[in-house]
């Protein structure tokens, strides 16, 4: 049988995974560096806020859709708008992953955890094996590579301001690898507006519990909160550190913006000294329980060059998703990124096509506009996602943004896409 | 048509990058972990000259790609500045001397608790010297350690100028320390949990036994021991906490036949042999044929001179990257696969 390895257990690799399965029996297998799935998305949350909405209905109608529908089916607030978003929808942070590990389980992926990959070995552009902490070789005959662009600690320490305790956990699990920059292919580095190198991890998050009852009750009903902050304590500069564009707004300096995702606040900046955070009123307890009041983690300088089907240039067998595939921010952008990788994937195997996505989709359109923008004067501080910045603003110019779902499953039939990554043999379904 | 066709395996149209590399072989791979990694000697002199084992970056390349896991170095070289601490000879009383025969003596040694602490690890090893002259240091292994009483037990077989001197020194010596990569294969010993362990011990190698013992039987697992006889073994009063033994001779037939009834009955999930290269080599080729594939551990053989990756008096080459022994660790077959240079 042959074997697909994913690299890589994040939002992307799951999609990758899930994808991956189709066509011919195939051995499926999920490597990930932790102990838990999900990777950035384990402190994360957000879905269907703007155009977010519009990409995860194409997923859906695609086939692609059981990811969206996990994190609908733990949602802790829909349909809700917060400033500059509108029906975003929040997933528990705390009842996400174990949802996702029983999904990937279900549909028979070999999940391997503790299982970082340290180098990788090739003949010629063929990946043929990658090897793993224990020093074992795992082969395989196609690769999918979803390890993202945050940390390791050496970068948070060169870019950032060292090490946040974050969800990835590198002293405990040790430090992403990447596998592109291991076979001599030169990753591109993502910079900041303000002209430092990489991006910080937009948000934070903080204990629900440490917040006064006021807080915790608003967040509660309404799934934010938006607290103004003392013009001394106004941090603009921060919102040009961020990886996450699309809440990159005046307002989120101007005010804590908290969302509820559960047994946590998501605090939408950075990080924020916790001293001055305990002078705004409703916070005076306040306790972080992810990242810090001084660092986050460093984002966006690991991007594979690749092509528009997530195949890494020079390579013939190796993909990519998510994070590492482009300057992607978000779930839904990993899972659009993973889905293709992986559907891809499993064609190269079966001797099929492997496909790019028509751009009169969003999930399309964004893969191929953020490899353009890079050309661009300005590419490298760019970022893409659908619920914000400048790829939204083009989702709005060229109508792709939609929330009628009559209209998106139109366009989506339209594109003949309809079931696609869910047939089993995709020519046939055609 | 509704798809665009990429086609494979020719690259599609690329407009990101205009000098793409093909798939060649990145930057070489360190291979195995720094002993020193995240102890109070890290960084350590090779991190600050640019030449660290595990940081990539304080080697200078763009890649942040270690295999360590445990706390950032490059962290911890912003953190420490000049702060970090490095190994001095202190002087040391010498509180017993017993001789145990064939130019062997066991050496009881003062020592603060703290470094005695430090040198309860499996592989522990100090510098000690008896004259003031630095190139009078030698390497000697830590048979049994006791912080609460300040206490360390050293063994050395008088062979040439630097033990003779021991040998001479009266009450006092030099100290240097701690040490700990004197065995190769940390992370099978270390890991290692609930399961049978074999210690093959002989030669002057016995004395990395207690240690090793002690960490294993810590760890919950089940001992059992194999002294190779003659002559008897030193350290055996050193591994009470093992009650019983097998003498065996691994020079003589009847001896190998011997160790291999005992491999077989015994079925190891792990091996230490403490000895020589004949003797790993003999363990191996005997597991082999009995079919057992329990990793094995084994006592060093590699020259030391420093122990801090400074001298070159170690270095091999492993895959085209050059290897510090004294700071490395390597697996006992990745040491093997090295090429000696020195």
């Amino acid at each position: 049988m042959s074997t697909i390895i994913i690299i890589g257990g994040g939002w992307a690799g799951c999609a990758a995974a899930l994808a991956a399965r189709r066509g011919k029996a195939k051995h499926v297998i999920l490597l990930e560096r932790t102990d838990l799935l999900l990777g950035c998305g384990l402190a994360g949350g957000i879905m269907r806020n703007n155009g977010r909405h519009t990409a995860a209905e194409e997923l859906r109608l695609m086939g692609a859709g059981a990811l969206v529908d996990a994190a609908d089916g733990v949602a802790t607030h829909v349909g809700f708008d917060f400033p500059g978003h509108h029906h975003a929808t929040l997933y528990s942070t705390t009842r996400m992953e174990p949802a996702v590990r029983v999904l990937l389980r279900d549909k028979g992926v070999d999940l391997r955890f503790l299982g970082r990959v340290v180098d990788v070995r090739a003949t010629g552009q063929r990946i043929e094996a990658v090897r793993l902490a224990d020093r074992t070789w795992l082969g395989g005959d196609v690769f999918v590579e979803c390890t993202g662009s945050a940390g390791p600690m050496g970068n948070c320490v060169r870019y950032g301001n060292g090490c946040a305790m974050c969800m990835l956990r590198c002293p405990s699990f040790g430090p992403r690898v990447s596998l592109t920059a291991r076979l001599g292919i030169e990753d591109v580095v993502g910079m900041r507006q303000d002209g430092a190198v990489g991006s910080l991890s937009g948000s934070c998050e903080l204990r629900k519990d440490s917040l006064s009852a006021a807080l915790q009750q608003t967040l509660d009903r309404d799934g934010v909160s938006v607290t103004p902050l003392p013009a001394a304590l106004v941090h603009r500069e921060m919102l040009n550190r961020k990886s996450c564009r699309q809440y990159a707004l005046p307002v989120f300096a101007e005010n804590i913006v908290l969302l509820d995702t559960g047994g946590q606040a998501k605090l939408m900046t950075p990080y924020f000294p916790l001293e001055q955070l305990r002078e705004v009123p409703g916070f005076e307890r306040a306790l972080y329980s992810h990242g810090s009041g001084m660092s986050n983690s460093v984002r966006f300088l690991s991007r594979a060059p690749r092509d528009d089907g997530m195949r890494v240039a020079g390579t013939d067998n190796l993909l990519c998703a998510g994070e590492k595939s482009g300057f992607f921010v978000g779930h839904t952008e990993a899972m659009v990124t993973g889905t293709l990788a992986g559907y891809n994937a499993a064609a190269l195997l079966d001797g099929g096509r492997a496909v790019s996505l028509p751009r009169d989709s969003a999930c399309g359109d964004i893969i191929a506009t953020e490899a353009e923008g890079l050309g661009r004067d300005d590419g490298l501080r760019q970022r893409y996602t659908f619920s914000g910045g400048i790829y939204f603003e083009r989702m709005r110019e060229r109508g792709l943004y939609a929330t009628d779902p009559a209209e998106i499953r139109k366009r989506i039939d339209r594109l003949g896409l309809t079931g696609f990554f869910a047939a089993v043999d995709h020519d046939a379904a055609a | 048509m509704f798809i665009d066709s990429v086609s494979w395996p020719e690259l599609s149209d690329f407009s990101g990058l205009d000098s793409l590399r093909t798939v060649k072989s990145g930057p070489p791979t360190a291979p195995g972990k720094c002993i020193d990694a995240g102890s109070d000697f890290c960084p350590c002199h090779l991190a600050e000259s640019g030449e660290c084992i595990v940081c990539s970056v304080l080697r200078g390349e763009s890649e942040c790609s270690c295999q360590w896991t445990g706390t950032c170095i490059l962290a911890q070289a912003t953190w420490v500045p000049g702060l970090n601490h490095k190994r001095e000879s202190l002087p040391a009383p010498i509180l017993a001397r017993i001789e145990v025969g064939a130019g062997t003596e066991i050496l009881h040694v003062g020592a603060p608790s703290r470094l005695a602490a430090q040198l309860t690890r499996p592989g522990s090893f100090v510098f000690v010297r008896g004259r003031d002259d630095a190139c009078f240091d030698t390497p000697l292994a830590v048979v049994q350690s006791f912080p609460g009483q300040q206490r360390i037990v050293l063994a050395y077989t008088r062979m040439g100028p630097k033990t003779q001197a021991l040998s001479d020194c009266s009450d006092r010596l030099w100290l240097r320390g701690p040490y700990w990569n004197g065995i190769r294969g940390h992370e099978i010993i270390e890991s290692v949990r609930g399961r049978r362990v074999l210690l093959v011990l002989s030669g002057m190698a016995q004395v990395c036994g207690p240690n090793i013992a002690r960490t294993l039987l810590r760890n919950g697992n089940q001992v059992g021991l194999v002294y190779d006889t003659p002559p008897f073994p030193f350290v055996t009063p050193y591994l009470q906490d093992v009650p019983t033994a097998h003498f065996i001779n691994l020079n003589s037939g009847r001896g190998r036949a011997a160790i291999r009834d005992v491999l077989r009955e015994e079925v190891p999930d792990c091996l230490f042999s403490g000895g020589g290269k004949p003797q790993h080599a003999l363990l191996r080729r005997t597991m082999d044929e009995l079919g057992l594939t329990a990793p094995m551990a084994t006592s060093r053989t590699r020259r030391m001179c420093c122990g801090e990756g400074i001298c070159g008096a170690c270095v091999t080459e492993l895959d085209g990257t050059l290897i510090r022994n004294c700071k490395t660790c390597l697996l006992p077959e990745e040491e093997r696969a090295g090429r000696d240079n020195s």
